[in-house]
């Protein structure tokens, strides 16, 4: 048993020794000179600037600078030729959606359909949530409806403060509109003025 | 046997005497541009410094280097050193990451041995004479073989656990300090001491037999 805590012991003693494995105080002396001679020489080198950088890189490589600057002029004329060739939609710009607000109201004009598809059309249970107007008139909410011709009128305000209240925006049915669906497809927005 | 009480020469090196400018009054002139402080500090701190990482890497050349890169980076990082360690820990954190950094990369196992170039003057010259006389187990080991082979040893230690014996056996840093620099608790600190301790018996039971 005595002899592992004797063995720690000489260890310990053994490594205590490696205390006097110092360097002359001279050697030491010359580490502080040397860490502030190199502070000193990074503080006299003036810090250079990206743009100061990329030029000397440059200098030192001409062909390189002149390679770029012609792939970029080549970019500048390439942009501006799409430019001409790329026109946009007619309507673009001069319509769009409203922008959102509590007093943009949506009205949907019913009116049945004169097809034999009509016969089959699907009846669709209004939700009482659900702010919608026939013809001027507000649905009354859980009526059924055999089927609705989705004329969308979209009025900056509210439908009622219109005096004849005749749409702003309308449009006519689309042609992905199935009334004999059970669940109404997306109608896709295309608005007349 | 009492265990010999081994002072290391630099253990006084830190204190501040009366004469001394305060530590604090050193870092915030450092930061201001102060070179004539910052050596102050450099001067203070230096040999435990470069001990530790020169008994981390047995190298002269490459504990120059690290050593002088430590004080680099921790004049650059002077203006981040926020008080809530002594800055003794905090340089000594950089030390030991630039260190073990370095031993990460670079494997070596030349353990060079700087024994004759020791300070074998006063203290240090009785304390190994008397370790020479009374605990060597082959009385005609030489000296420099036995540190050889500590030094082999050590380095066969894995960076955590030659830190861990460099800081408390070598430099007698107390386990709540050392626990503060490696960033672990005092019970991690004493487990790895333990650990390192066993792998260095089971390298030198040649040398350490009575």
């Amino acid at each position: 048993m005595s002899k592992p805590s004797h063995q720690t012991g000489s260890l310990e003693k053994l490594l205590q020794l490696k205390r006097w494995e110092t360097p002359p105080p001279e050697h030491l002396d010359r580490i502080s000179s040397r860490v502030i001679a190199r502070i000193e020489a990074d503080q006299a080198v003036p810090q250079e600037t990206l743009w100061s950088r990329l030029c000397d890189f440059l200098d030192f490589k001409p062909v390189l600078a002149c390679s770029y600057s012609a792939a970029a002029m080549g970019l500048l004329v390439f942009g501006l030729g799409m430019k001409d060739q790329v026109k946009p939609p007619p309507h673009w710009g001069q319509q769009g959606l409203p922008a959102p607000s509590h007093r943009t109201g949506i009205q949907l004009t019913g009116v049945p359909l004169q097809t034999e598809t009509n016969e089959k059309a699907a009846s669709f249970r209004l939700p009482s949530s659900a702010n919608l107007w026939r013809s001027g008139v507000p649905v009354g909410s859980g009526s059924v409806h055999r089927s609705i011709q989705p004329v969308v009128q979209t009025s900056l305000s509210s439908p009622m403060s219109h005096p004849l209240g005749a749409p702003l925006l309308q449009h006519s049915r689309p042609s992905g509109f199935n009334p004999a669906s059970s669940r109404p497809t997306a109608i896709p927005a295309r608005f007349e003025p | 046997m009492p265990a010999a009480t081994v002072t290391a020469p630099s253990t006084t090196e830190a204190h501040e005497s009366a004469t001394e400018r305060p530590e604090r009054t050193l870092i915030a002139a450092s930061r201001e541009g102060d070179l004539s402080a910052f050596d102050e500090l450099v001067r203070r701190y230096q040999s435990r410094i470069y001990a530790t990482i020169y008994h981390m890497t047995s190298n002269r050349e490459d504990a120059d280097d690290l050593a002088q890169e430590t004080f680099l980076k921790a004049f650059k990082a002077l203006k981040s050193f926020k008080g809530d360690s002594s800055f003794y820990t905090w340089v000594y954190r950089i030390a030991i990451n630039k260190t073990i950094n370095f031993l990460k990369q670079r494997r070596r196992k030349s353990a060079q041995l700087s024994l004759n170039e020791m300070d074998l003057s006063g203290e240090g010259q009785g304390h190994i004479l008397e370790f020479i006389s009374e605990h060597t187990p082959r009385r005609d080991v030489r000296l420099h073989e036995l540190q050889a082979k500590l030094n082999e040893a050590m380095q066969k230690l894995s960076e955590v656990h030659r830190l861990v014996v460099t800081l408390h056996d070598i430099q007698g840093m107390p386990h709540e300090e050392i626990g503060k620099i490696m960033d672990c608790n005092t019970g991690t600190v004493r487990s790895r001491l333990f650990y390192a301790r066993q792998q260095l018996q089971g390298h030198l039971s040649d040398y350490l037999k009575q």
